[in-house]
C-alpha cells in the first residue's frame, strides 16, 4: 500500500515540478542540486544527506521526499516521512538523511507545500561504483570467501572492459543498477532464481550485494561436497575418488575438483541426479562431475561443462586474462 | 480340509500376483501426490505439456527449494502414458520465467524454450524436449541478456500447484487444475480397462475357490 501511495504521490509531485527555483536543495557539503540533476550514492557506499529550504516564505511549509523505481516494479519506492508531511516553520531548513532508510534510489522528488501551493524539485538518485581494487579487496575479506570469489563477481558484473559494476557503466541507463535479464542484479548478479526475492539493499548497496554473493558461495561449498558423499553412499562398491585437479580447456589454471564444482554451481550445475540421502531416501544432488559406476576403474568421473561453459569462461576470461586493479573510477 | 486351506491360499496368492504384474516401477496415477510422498515436500509449481506428442501430457513439478543457481529450478518429470504417469529418472532444469512452449511441427516435436544467464551480459537459450531416452536439453543459441525480453513472450505457461505449501495435503485437491497447454487433445486414460481387469481377476478367484470347495466336498 505504501508503495502505491508513494507512486501516486510521486506522479503528483513530478507533474507539478514548477517553482523549483524557490526550493533550494543542497547536499550537506553545500553543493546546489538543480532540477532533473543526477545525485549519486557514493562509492563508499553512503546515501546522500540533503538540505532543503523554501526561499521567500514566512508561513509554515509541509515537506515530503518520494522516490520510485519502475525497473524494479516499484519494489524500492520510498517516502519520507512515510505518511503525511514534515511540517516546519517557513524559513527553516529541512535536513533529509536518506541513510535512515537504508539504500535505495530511482526517480526522486522533494515537494514543499505552502498554503494551497505545491512546489517540487525532481532529480535522479543513482549510484557510483567502487574502485575495482576496493571491490576485490572487500570481496576477498568476507568470511569464508573462496579465493576465486572475486573472479565470479568480475565475470557476473562485466560490461565490456568494465568490471565490478554494481551500477551501469554503459551509455544507456548510466549509474542505474546493473541488471541482467531475467532477474540478475548488481556485482554478483544476485538472482531471484536462487529462491529468495532480490531486496532493495542488494540492488542499491554494493557491499550488501557482495555479502549475499559470498554467502551463497559458502553455502555452495557444502553442497558441492555433499554430492560426492551421496555418490559414495549410492555406489559404495563402485566408488572411487574423483580426479584431484581439473584444468579447463585452453587454460593453465589448476582447480581442485571441488573448486571446479563450486564455480559451476554458482551459475547452475550440468549434472543433477537422484542419489541416496543419509536417511535412506533419495534426493537430487548437483555437480559438474558425472559418475559412471559401470565404467572401468580410473575412468568413472567425467567433468561436464554447463551450457554456458561457465567454469572455463571464469578461468579464461577473469582469472587468467587478469585485470589492472589499479584502475579507479 | 488341510488341502482345501492350501488351495484357497494358493488361489488368493495367484490372484494377487496377477494384480502385481500390471504395476510398473515409478508409475503413478497422481504425480502431485507421488512428488509429495517421494520428496516430503509439496510441489508449488506445475506444468502440463505434451512434449512427445503422444496425446498424454507430461507433468513437470517443482518446489521452491529445488534450485540450480541461475539455471532455475529442478523439475521432476512425469511422463504421461495410457495408465497414468511414470516418473523419469533424469529431472529437467529451467527457469519459470522466461518460459515458452514451442508447438510441435511436422518435423520437430514440441519443446520448452528457456533462458540461462551466463554472466558478462550474455546467456544461452536452451530447448528442453522428450525423446525415448528421456529429457533432452540442447543449446539453441547464445544471446545478450538485453535481447531476452524481445526473444520471449512475457506470459508463462506455469500454474501454481499449491499455495500455501503447508496446506497442500489438507485443502488442495490431489491434482490441482493446471493450465492445459497440450497441442493435441489428450487421450483418455484407460481406467475402465483397469477396473474391468480387477473384476475379471476377482471373478476367476471366486470361481477357483468354488471349484476347490466343490471338489473337496465330492471327495468326502
Amino acid at each position: 500500500m505504501k508503495y502505491f501511495v508513494s507512486a501516486i504521490l510521486f506522479s503528483l509531485v513530478a507533474t507539478q515540478a514548477f517553482g523549483q527555483d524557490r526550493i533550494r536543495l543542497t547536499t550537506e557539503s553545500g553543493k546546489l542540486i538543480g532540477n532533473e540533476e543526477i545525485l549519486l550514492i557514493s562509492a563508499k557506499p553512503s546515501m546522500p544527506r540533503l538540505k532543503a529550504r523554501l526561499v521567500e516564505t514566512s508561513g509554515a511549509v509541509r515537506w515530503k521526499f518520494v522516490s520510485t523505481y519502475e525497473r524494479r516494479d516499484n519494489e524500492d519506492n520510498q517516502a519520507i516521512p512515510r505518511n503525511g508531511f514534515t511540517r516546519l516553520p517557513g524559513d527553516t531548513t529541512w535536513r533529509i538523511d536518506l541513510n535512515t532508510r537504508g539504500f535505495f534510489g530511482g526517480d526522486a522528488a522533494i515537494a514543499a507545500q505552502e498554503g494551497g501551493e505545491q512546489r517540487a524539485i525532481v532529480f535522479k538518485l543513482l549510484g557510483r561504483n567502487p574502485a575495482d581494487s576496493v571491490a576485490r579487496k572487500y570481496i576477498q575479506s568476507r568470511p569464508g570467501a573462496p579465493w576465486f570469489a572475486w573472479a565470479i563477481a568480475q565475470h557476473e558484473s562485466r560490461q565490456g572492459a568494465r568490471v565490478y559494476n554494481q551500477f551501469n557503466t554503459t551509455q544507456e541507463l548510466t549509474f542505474e543498477p546493473n541488471f541482467g535479464a531475467p532477474d540478475g542484479w548488481g556485482m554478483f548478479q544476485l538472482d531471484s532464481a536462487r529462491g529468495t526475492p532480490i531486496t532493495t539493499e542488494e540492488v542499491w548497496n554494493w557491499k550488501t550485494n557482495v555479502r549475499e554473493g559470498v554467502e551463497e558461495l559458502v553455502s555452495i561449498k557444502s553442497e558441492a561436497r555433499a554430492y560426492f558423499n551421496a555418490v559414495r553412499r549410492t555406489y559404495p562398491s563402485q566408488w572411487e575418488a574423483p580426479p584431484r585437479f581439473y584444468i579447463p580447456p585452453d587454460t593453465d589454471t589448476k582447480l581442485t575438483y571441488l573448486e571446479a564444482a563450486e564455480i559451476q554451481l554458482y551459475n547452475g550445475a550440468s549434472v543433477v541426479v537422484l542419489l541416496r540421502t543419509p536417511s535412506g531416501g533419495s534426493d537430487y544432488y548437483r555437480s559438474c562431475w558425472q559418475f559412471n559406476p559401470a565404467a572401468s576403474s580410473g575412468n568413472r568421473w567425467t567433468f561436464v561443462p554447463n551450457r554456458n561453459d561457465y567454469v572455463r569462461k571464469v578461468v579464461a576470461d577473469e582469472i587468467e586474462k587478469g585485470l589492472d586493479i589499479t584502475s579507479d573510477r | 480340509m488341510r488341502h482345501l486351506g492350501r488351495a484357497v491360499l494358493a488361489t488368493l496368492l495367484f490372484a494377487a500376483s496377477l494384480q502385481n504384474v500390471s504395476a510398473e516401477p515409478d508409475q503413478t496415477s497422481d504425480p502431485a501426490q507421488d512428488y509429495q510422498t517421494r520428496f516430503q515436500m509439496p510441489a508449488d509449481l506445475r506444468l502440463d505439456v505434451d512434449l512427445n506428442g503422444d496425446g498424454y501430457p507430461e507433468v513437470f513439478l517443482s518446489n521452491e527449494r529445488r534450485q540450480n543457481g541461475r539455471a532455475g529450478r529442478v523439475w521432476t518429470v512425469y511422463q504421461g502414458n495410457p495408465q497414468g504417469w511414470r516418473m523419469l529418472e533424469k529431472p529437467a532444469t529451467f527457469r519459470e520465467r522466461p518460459l515458452q512452449i514451442v508447438p510441435a511441427t511436422k518435423d520437430t516435436p514440441a519443446g520448452l524454450l528457456t533462458f540461462w544467464p551466463g554472466g558478462a551480459g550474455a546467456g544461452v537459450v536452451q530447448r528442453i524436449g522428450l525423446t525415448e531416452d528421456g529429457i533432452t536439453e540442447e543449446t539453441v543459441e547464445e544471446i545478450p541478456e538485453s535481447a531476452v525480453t524481445q526473444y520471449f513472450d512475457s506470459s508463462s505457461p506455469l500454474s501454481i500447484a499449491a499455495k500455501p505449501p503447508t496446506a497442500f495435503a489438507a485443502s488442495v485437491p490431489a491434482q490441482p487444475a493446471p493450465l492445459q497447454v497440450v497441442e493435441n487433445t489428450p487421450k483418455p486414460r484407460i481406467k475402465e480397462r483397469t477396473v474391468a481387469r480387477t473384476w475379471i481377476i476377482a471373478g476367476i478367484a471366486v470361481l477357483l475357490i468354488f471349484a476347490v470347495l466343490y471338489a473337496a466336498m465330492r471327495r468326502k
